[in-house]
């Protein structure tokens, strides 16, 4: 090192004392001139680092880490093979204009060898400066995630503080308002809760919150597939809903071949059908107004039929809660259809009775 | 008269499957040859088999996505012919039952693609307008039977 940093120092001198190629030394010293600039400016960006990081230690710590390393990695990128290749050259040309200079020959190679030791040394401590950059940028990364976990849980707990809270509330003042106001801040994303030893990763909790999901709908499946409350087991309450759809796709397709058999008849059935839905739909129209505001009855001639039809929407309330989950069509086309039933049977004493059964037979 | 009715009743399933079948039965009627052989009858099975499925989807809307598929199916119905030949060959030969949701998957149309608790749901649905469906050609079969 000592000799190194006395051929840097004194080389211009000594090749200006000594009178040799001029060409040569111009680009030696050029070289050597990049090389005492790299190292002030290594120097330098050493010394800016410590700055940067007490000027604004709070807030962009991570990013005055990460700059002098991605610097230091640059230059070492950028620089380092230039100087090898800078240096290779010189080797070959001095090494060609030996024979001419010999008594210089020596010194010029000395110092040729000097200066490729000193790109490796400027390059070993480099890769050294960029190894413990590294590091240390790795631990405060991982000191800095570590960081944003807690804070990310201390949210959570202070978000679960917060609802706790408006829960409690709530329940002291019972108002109408505040339910509203509890409903409006209400978040999107499902809350889920871990039971002590349970795990509280954030896959685990949505895994748990699926799984919640999926148990719940196989639950109201199997208040709908028949025969399914026996059966324990996700395996074999799937087995029995397969079993379920597939009987009921057999029982389609054997109605329809039915129906491709019994052709002559259908015809004229069908055109029976269609004049006798006609006083059906009429019939039925005003029940359904009578569905939406109890107050009409007066206005409808048919007064026992809107009783029978609210003793029906009486009744089904408790069927259509589940079902509101899956469709909320079905279950009142049951209602309205079991109340159109009742009207019919009033109303129309001379409609066919299985064109009236064609919607009221089989409901529960 | 019978686009005059529609309207009052457009919430529920039932009446416009019921309407939309019995439509698709009298159009199927009408085109209905004299000749009563064994490929007829088949090929009228299939296509009533068809319509109804048809017109249950189209009573359901494309709200929900097995009736999507089932229309999509009906529609493309000239491109998957072959396939589907093949497939219901293969149904019929291995139709072993066993707790693989696999199976709900090929049973319910458009499950294919479907995470486990959104075809749960139209399963569900599926079910009920099955359920529906069956009942209303029950009906037109007992009245047109006796």
């Amino acid at each position: 090192m000592l000799r190194c940093a006395q051929s840097t120092t004194s080389s211009p001198e000594k090749y200006a004392v000594m009178g040799m190629d001029m060409s040569v030394l111009e680009r030696q010293r050029t070289v050597l001139q990049r090389l005492y600039q790299q190292q002030q400016q290594q120097q330098q960006q050493h010394s800016w680092q410590p700055q940067e990081a007490n000027m604004n230690p709070m807030f962009h710590q991570n990013m005055s880490n990460l700059q002098p390393a991605k610097y230091d990695q640059c230059l070492d990128e950028i620089n380092l093979p230039s100087f090898a290749i800078y240096g290779r050259e010189q080797q070959q040309r001095i090494g060609f204009a030996c024979p001419e200079l010999t008594s210089a020959s020596h010194s010029a190679v000395s110092n040729n060898s000097s200066m490729t030791k000193h790109d490796h040394q400027i390059s070993s401590s480099a890769f050294k400066r960029e190894g413990t950059v590294s590091n240390s940028t790795r631990k405060r990364k991982a000191e800095f995630d570590a960081e944003e976990d807690c804070k990310d849980k201390g949210t959570e707990r202070e978000a679960g503080e917060v609802q706790s809270e408006i829960t409690v509330k709530t329940d002291r003042e019972t108002s109408t308002n505040n339910s509203s106001k509890e409903s409006i801040q209400k978040p999107d994303y499902i809350h889920v809760r871990a039971r002590r030893g349970q795990a509280t990763d954030s896959h685990s909790l949505a895994e748990r919150a699926r799984r919640e999901k999926i148990s719940k709908k196989m639950k109201y499946l199997q208040d709908l597939v028949p025969g399914c409350n026996k059966v324990t087991g996700k395996a074999g309450m799937l087995d029995e809903i397969i079993n379920y759809v597939q009987s009921l796709q057999k029982q389609v397709e054997f109605l329809s071949m039915k129906l491709a058999t019994l052709n002559p008849r259908l015809d004229f059935s069908i055109d029976d059908f269609f004049a006798k839905e006609i006083p059906a739909y009429i019939a039925s129209f005003p029940t359904q107004l009578q569905d939406t505001n109890p107050t009409n009855l007066q206005y409808n001639p048919l007064q026992q039929g809107a009783i029978s039809c609210g003793v029906d929407i009486a009744m089904n309330p408790s069927q259509m809660l589940p079902q509101k989950e899956g469709s909320s069509s079905v279950p009142t086309t049951e209602v309205f259809h079991d109340s159109s039933s009742g009207h019919q049977a009033q109303m129309l004493p001379t409609w066919d009775s299985e064109w009236q059964n064609l919607f009221s037979v089989g409901f529960h | 008269m019978t686009t005059l009715i529609m309207p009052s009743n457009h919430n529920s399933i039932k009446t416009r499957f019921t309407y939309r079948f019995a439509r698709s039965l009298k159009k199927l009627n009408k085109n209905r040859p004299a000749s009563q052989s064994m490929k007829e009858t088949y090929r009228r099975y299939h296509m009533i088999r068809v319509a109804s499925y048809a017109s249950m989807a189209s009573a359901v809307g494309p709200k929900r996505a097995w009736s999507r598929a089932v229309l999509w199916k009906i529609r493309n119905r000239t491109l998957h012919r072959t396939l589907m030949k093949k497939s219901r060959i293969h149904a019929l030969r291995t139709r072993k039952v066993s707790g693989n949701p696999n199976d709900l998957r090929k049973l319910v149309p458009g499950g294919e693609g479907m995470d486990f608790s959104r075809l749960l749901n139209e399963t569900a649905h599926y079910i009920k307008c099955l359920r529906t469906q069956v009942q209303i050609m029950k009906n037109i079969v007992d009245h047109c039977s006796n």
